[in-house]
């Protein structure tokens, strides 16, 4: 089992080597459109990180970008992390590791705490990844990394309720983009064309700021939902903290409105 | 013949958990004719009137039909707004011909009903003009 998934990883990592020069190509052109970057660093990028990956079950291909370029890939999954990649150079557990977790969590710190350190402002990009092989043996979870990195995990339910919405729709929606309170872009996901149309919708809406809600109003969490022609549905998610932004398939309206009273617990 | 008075009387009745039904013009942005289970501010009427056209006719909409509709046929009818406090329906016409349904409901309304009985109402309006 595990030389299928070693064997599975190599090929992943083969073919993200041939990715990785239009990833950083896509992503300076979104930069190019939104002009700014995350505040997200250092230790409270870690720990975001270590929320987003403890959140996620299904593989995804987790990748830390900073304003010049990918600076890592993650591959997580059934909350653990499974292998870093940094500098074109992948580190995964094998089998005697993934018997130790804190060997394996010490491996994975020492690649990602330079990183996060010496990055600058980075966010999180997910992709789906068709890993297809089990998984409860391998990796690290998340207590162990905290645990060597000596960097508490946070609640996300209590912390953030947006930041668990958002978990919740990524691997439902079409696209969605998270800004921040000053409009930075700290989370986005889905193809580039409907990002890039989100990210122009939220930046029409921020010129046009003044005929949102009133000055009393804009600290109260909503969310709108508008049925689109097409038969998706427009989600726009509004905190103190910053926005959501995304499109999901018309068929989840119900889910999405059940989900965003239970994270934000009205 | 039904009054707008009385179909909005009957609208609120008809979806669990409404409060308010409002009837407005987006055009002039003023709430005609409204019905509500306490008294409400005449300023919070108005801001219902203002986010309906915002969604419907405003900059808003307007983004959304730049950016989001890939050119698909047809306008925004219907937008529901979630507050900690309350859901929001608004619903127009096709072609935004200035006219709009607003229910203000608890947060435990099944909005997709609401939203067909809010249609049926604003149609029936509309019918009795």
């Amino acid at each position: 089992m595990m030389e299928n998934a070693a064997a599975l990883l190599r090929e992943t990592h083969t073919h993200n080597e041939n990715r990785l020069a239009g990833i950083v190509h896509r992503f300076a052109t979104a930069t190019g459109v939104s002009g700014r970057v995350s505040e997200l660093r250092g230790i409270a990028a870690l720990q975001a990180l270590m929320r987003r990956i403890d959140e996620t079950v299904l593989p995804r291909e987790i990748e830390i970008v900073s304003a010049k370029k990918v600076e890592a890939r993650l591959l997580v999954a059934n909350r653990r992390l499974i292998r870093v990649e940094t500098g074109g150079r992948p580190v995964s557990t094998d089998q005697e590791s993934a018997a130790d977790p804190v060997a394996a969590a010490q491996m994975f710190v020492r690649r990602l705490q330079p990183v996060l350190a010496q990055a600058g402002p980075v966010h999180f990009r997910a992709v789906r990844h068709d890993l297809n092989c089990e998984l409860q043996d391998m990796g690290c979870r998340m207590d162990s990394l905290s645990a060597v990195a000596g960097v508490p995990m946070l609640s996300a339910t209590t912390d953030d309720p947006m930041h668990s919405f958002a978990v919740w729709i990524e691997p439902v929606a079409r696209a969605w983009i998270r800004t921040d309170r000053a409009g930075n872009v700290s989370e986005q996901h889905g193809p580039k064309d409907k990002r890039d149309a989100l990210l122009a919708f939220v930046r029409d809406l921020e010129r046009t700021a003044d005929t949102g809600p009133k000055p009393a109003l804009r600290n109260k969490p909503s969310c709108t939902v508008i049925p689109l022609p097409d038969g998706d549905i427009l989600v726009i998610v509004d905190t103190a903290q910053g926005g959501l932004s995304g499109v999901l398939p018309g068929s989840l309206m119900a889910q999405v409105m059940a989900e965003w009273r239970t994270c934000f617990r009205s | 013949v039904v009054s707008v008075a009385e179909r909005l009387d009957t609208l609120r009745a008809e979806i669990p958990g409404c409060s308010l039904v409002a009837f407005g013009d987006m055009r002039a942005n003023v709430i005609l004719r409204s019905s509500q289970d306490r008294a409400v501010p005449r300023e919070q009427l108005d801001e219902l009137c203002r986010v309906a056209t915002n969604h419907f006719t405003g900059p808003k909409a307007q983004a959304v039909s730049k950016h989001l509709t890939q050119g698909a046929d047809g306008d925004l009818e219907v937008a529901i707004v979630l507050t900690v406090d309350d859901t929001r329906i608004f619903v127009t016409t096709p072609g935004h011909d200035a006219d709009m349904l607003c229910c203000v409901c608890d947060g435990q309304v099944d909005a997709g009903q609401a939203v067909e009985s809010a249609r049926a109402g604003l149609k029936d309006i509309l019918g009795t003009l």
